[in-house]
C-alpha cells in the first residue's frame, strides 16, 4: 500500500472478495530525503496508508526497505544511464522488490499471495499464467510486469485491472478514503523530484565525462556534459541550436559521444532485446507476429519476432522513432503479454 | 483479541468513563471570578492536592502540562534558567526521545550536554555517575524505562547529587503507577496521566520548592505562571482519580508478566533472551527473538489478535533500531528482533496463555 488510491482500493477489493488481507508499505525512502515529500513510499505515505489500514480493520506493517531499495532500483538507474541506456526503474522495482524481496517476507507473514494496485489483469491459458492490459486503456500498467515469472505470478493477485480509474476514486470516495481519493495522480519516477538529470547530477557528478556532441555524419558539432544526462529521443536541453528540430539519435558509451540529427534520423527498422521472458507465450524458435511496445506511453506496433536463444530480433513493420537501449520492449497478442525484454540495440 | 501494549498508553479507566459524564458539568474556565468558574478551580485544586498526596509532595509542587513530552521540556528548559550559562548536564543515552530534544536544545544555547555511558541494562550506575558529577550542574536520569522496564535506582544517584549539590530531575512516566515513587530523591519529576488510565493530553511536572524555572510558554499567571494557558479540567480531574485508582501497579499484572516469562522459557531456551535486566517494572517484558524479525513477530501476532510493539511507540513508525537496546550493548540485528511485550490491569491470564500458544507457533516451535 503505497498510500495512494490505487492500493487502497485494491486492499478493500481484495476484502470484498473475502481474502484475509494485510496492507504493507514499502518504505522505500527516509524522512530526510527530499524526494520523499513528493511521492509514494514516504513517511506521508506510511501515514496515509496506515489510516486506509485502520479503516479497513487490517494489519498493517511499513517495511524498512530504503536500502534494498537503494542497492537494487537506484544502483541501476544511475548505472544504466552511465552506459548510455534509458532505464525503466519501475519495471525493475516490479521484479526485485514487490514480486522480489516483498513476496519472500509476504511468506514469512504467511501469506499465500502479494497484491498490488497495477491497472492490469491476470489470466491463465495452457497452463501459462500471464497478464493481460487492464480494463481502463488510458491506465494499463501490464507494460511494467512483463518481466514477472510464472513463479512470481502464481503468487500474485492484481485486483483493480478490471476497474477504470475513475471508477477506483469513486469507490475511495464511497469507502471515505477521502484523503487519498483526492491525491493526484502520481507521474515520474518516484524519487526524483524535478528531473532526472538534476537528480543525476546531484548524486554522482564526478561521474560526469563531458564529450563530443556529433551530427549523423560523424562531425563534432558542439561538446556534451556526460552521455548519462542524455536520452535517445531527447530535443530539449542539447546546448545547440539549428533551424530544425533537433533530437539525440544515438549515445555511444565507448566513444562517450552523444549524436544529434533531425526526426528522420530517430527512425529505426529494427532492434535486439535481451533477458527475454517468456510470459503467455511458451518459448519459441520460429518467428512469429505481434504487437509490440517500446516506452510506457507507446502505441503498440507490429513486428516480426525472431527468438534467438536468449535474445530476440526485432522487425517494425513501420520504422519507430526512439527505440532506446534500456527500455523495455514488451510483445502482446491483443491485451494479453506474450514476452517481453530490454532493448539492447536498435539499427 | 488482547492488547499488551500498556507502556504505550493504557486504557482510560472504567471509573473514569463512568465518570466523565458528571464531569462535563465542569465546563467553566477556573480562571473566571464567579461561583462556576471557581467551582472549576476548587475542584483542579482538589485534584493537585490527591495527586500530591498520592506522590508524598506538597500540592504547590505539582504543577499540570500537557503531559510527559511538554513536562520534560518545561522540566530542562525551565531548570536551565536556574543554572550558569554553558554548564554541564548530565544524562543518558537510554532517555526518551523527547528528553533527548530538549537536551539537544539546550546543546543549541550553549549547555554542555553529556550522555554517560549505561550498563548492559541500559541503566546509568551510581559508579559512573559519580566520576562525572564534581563537574555538572543538573543531572537527569529515567526512573524507568519505556521499552526495557529498566529501573535507575534513584536512591545512590540523589545521594551523589545533594552531596555534590547538583540539580536531579527524573522522568517518571513509566514509572508512575508502576512501583513506588519516592520523589523526595530528586528536584523534579515528570509525569503523564495517560499511561496509567487518565486522558491524554494531560501530565505533571513535580518541581521542589524553592525552584523557579523560566516557562517554555509565556504570557499568563495559570499554574503559577510556570505553564500558562488555559487549564485542562476534566484532564486534570482523570489524573487524580487514575492515581489514586492506579498508584502502584497491581501484584496480579505481575503475575501475568511472569506468568509469560517463564511460559517462554518453557517453551526452551537460547532463542530469545530477556532485556533491562533483573530490576525492571513489573509489567515490561523486552524480548529479543533471535534472527526473527521483529515487524514480522509484531505483525504476524496482530494476525493472530494480540497486540504488542516494536520498541517504543513513538519510533514504531521509522523502522530504525531502538536507540535504547543499542545504547544496552545489542546489535542493530538483535534490536530489530527485539518485542515489547507490556501487560496491564484488564489483561487475564487466558490471554497470556494465548499469546504464548501464538508466539510458539509463529517461532515454530512446534
Amino acid at each position: 500500500m503505497s498510500g495512494g488510491v490505487d492500493s487502497s482500493v485494491a486492499a478493500w477489493v481484495l476484502q470484498e472478495m473475502g481474502y484475509e488481507v494485510i496492507g504493507i508499505t514499502m518504505k522505500t525512502w527516509a524522512r530526510d530525503h527530499k524526494a520523499g515529500e513528493k511521492s509514494c513510499c514516504g513517511v506521508d505515505a506510511v501515514d496515509d496508508a496506515a489510516r486506509v489500514a485502520a479503516q479497513l480493520d487490517i494489519p498493517y506493517v511499513a517495511l524498512d526497505m530504503e536500502q534494498v531499495f537503494r542497492e537494487t532500483v537506484i544502483e541501476n538507474f544511475q548505472s544504466e544511464y552511465f552506459k548510455g541506456r534509458t532505464p525503466n526503474p519501475c519495471i525493475v522495482c516490479n521484479y526485485k522488490l514487490k514480486f522480489g524481496y516483498l513476496l519472500q517476507k509476504a511468506e514469512e507473514f504467511g501469506c499465500d499471495f502479494v497484491a498490488t494496485g497495477h491497472y492490469a489483469l491476470m489470466a491463465e491459458s495452457d497452463g501459462r499464467l500471464y497478464v493481460t492490459r487492464g480494463k481502463d486503456e488510458h491506465k494499463d500498467q501490464s507494460y511494467v510486469l512483463y518481466n514477472l515469472t510464472q513463479e512470481q505470478l502464481k503468487k500474485t493477485l492484481l485486483p483493480i485491472g478490471g476497474y477504470t480509474k475513475d471508477r477506483i476514486r469513486e469507490i475511495a470516495r464511497e469507502q471515505g478514503f477521502l484523503r487519498v481519493a483526492a491525491k493526484p495522480d502520481s507521474v515520474g519516477i518516484c524519487f526524483v523530484t524535478d528531473s532526472y538529470k538534476d537528480y543525476l547530477k546531484g548524486q554522482a557528478r564526478e561521474k560526469m565525462a563531458p564529450g563530443d556532441m556529433l551530427d549523423v555524419k560523424g562531425s563534432v558539432v558542439g561538446r556534451h556534459e556526460g552521455i548519462a544526462l542524455y536520452t535517445i529521443g531527447q530535443r530539449k536541453g542539447l546546448g545547440v541550436s539549428f533551424p530544425e528540430k533537433t533530437f539525440v539519435t544515438n549515445i555511444d558509451p565507448d566513444k562517450n559521444t552523444v549524436t544529434i540529427g533531425q526526426r528522420e534520423d530517430l527512425l529505426r527498422w529494427q532492434m535486439e532485446i535481451r533477458d527475454l521472458n517468456w510470459m503467455g507465450l511458451a518459448p519459441q524458435t520460429e518467428p512469429f507476429e505481434a504487437l509490440v511496445k517500446i516506452r510506457y506511453h507507446h502505441k503498440p506496433v507490429t513486428a516480426r519476432c525472431e527468438p534467438m536463444g536468449e535474445r530476440m530480433r526485432v522487425v517494425f513493420f513501420s520504422p519507430q522513432e526512439a527505440v532506446a537501449p534500456g527500455q523495455s520492449a514488451v510483445l502482446y497478442d491483443g491485451d494479453r503479454i506474450l514476452a517481453g525484454g530490454i532493448i539492447n540495440k536498435a539499427y | 483479541m488482547a492488547y499488551f501494549d500498556y507502556n504505550a498508553t493504557h486504557p482510560v479507566s472504567q471509573k473514569i468513563l463512568a465518570e466523565l459524564p458528571g464531569w462535563a458539568a465542569y465546563w467553566q474556565n477556573p480562571s473566571s471570578r464567579h461561583r462556576p468558574g471557581q467551582r472549576v478551580r476548587g475542584k483542579i485544586e482538589e485534584a493537585r492536592e490527591t495527586i500530591a498526596a498520592c506522590l508524598g509532595v506538597l500540592h504547590k509542587e505539582i504543577f499540570f502540562t500537557s503531559g510527559g513530552t511538554e513536562s520534560n521540556h518545561l522540566a530542562l528548559q525551565g531548570l536551565s534558567s536556574c543554572l550558569a550559562p554553558g554548564s554541564l548536564i548530565l544524562s543518558s543515552p537510554t532517555e526518551h526521545p523527547c528528553l533527548l530534544g530538549a537536551l539537544n536544545k539546550l546543546k543549541s544555547r550553549g549547555f554542555q550536554i553529556q550522555l554517560l555511558p549505561v550498563d548492559c541494562n541500559g541503566v546509568v550506575t551510581a559508579d559512573v555517575l559519580k566520576k562525572h558529577i564534581h563537574k555538572a550542574s543538573l543531572v537527569s536520569l529515567m526512573q524507568a524505562n519505556n521499552e526495557t522496564g529498566a529501573i535507575t535506582d534513584l536512591h545512590s544517584i540523589s545521594s551523589l547529587c545533594r552531596e555534590a549539590k547538583v540539580l536531579l530531575h527524573t522522568d517518571a512516566v513509566q514509572a508512575l503507577g508502576k512501583m513506588e515513587l519516592d520523589l523526595s530523591l530528586v528536584d523534579a519529576a515528570s509525569l503523564s496521566a495517560h499511561k496509567i488510565g487518565g486522558l491524554k493530553g494531560t501530565g505533571a511536572l513535580f518541581l521542589r520548592t524553592g525552584l523557579k524555572p523560566e516557562p517554555v510558554f509565556l504570557g499568563g499567571e495559570q499554574e503559577k505562571g510556570i505553564r500558562p494557558g488555559t487549564e485542562n479540567s476534566l484532564g486534570i480531574l482523570s489524573f487524580a482519580a487514575a492515581l489514586k485508582e492506579r498508584s502502584v501497579l497491581s501484584p496480579s499484572v505481575s503475575e501475568l508478566r511472569d506468568r509469560f516469562e517463564s511460559g517462554l522459557y518453557a517453551l526452551g531456551s537460547g532463542y530469545f533472551q530477556i532485556n533491562g535486566g533483573s530490576k525492571r517494572v513489573g509489567n515490561t517484558s523486552s524480548v529479543t527473538f533471535f534472527g526473527f524479525d521483529g515487524q514480522s513477530l509484531v505483525l504476524q501476532l496482530d494476525m493472530a489478535g494480540h497486540f504488542v510493539s516494536m520498541g517504543a511507540a513513538c519510533s514504531s513508525g521509522s523502522v530504525k533500531p531502538s536507540p535504547v537496546l543499542i545504547a544496552s550493548g545489542l546489535s542493530e540485528a538483535d534490536a530489530k528482533s527485539t518485542l515489547r511485550i507490556s501487560f496491564g490491569c484488564y489483561n487475564e491470564a487466558s490471554e497470556v496463555d494465548s499469546l504464548l500458544h501464538s508466539l510458539r507457533n509463529i517461532l515454530g516451535l512446534g
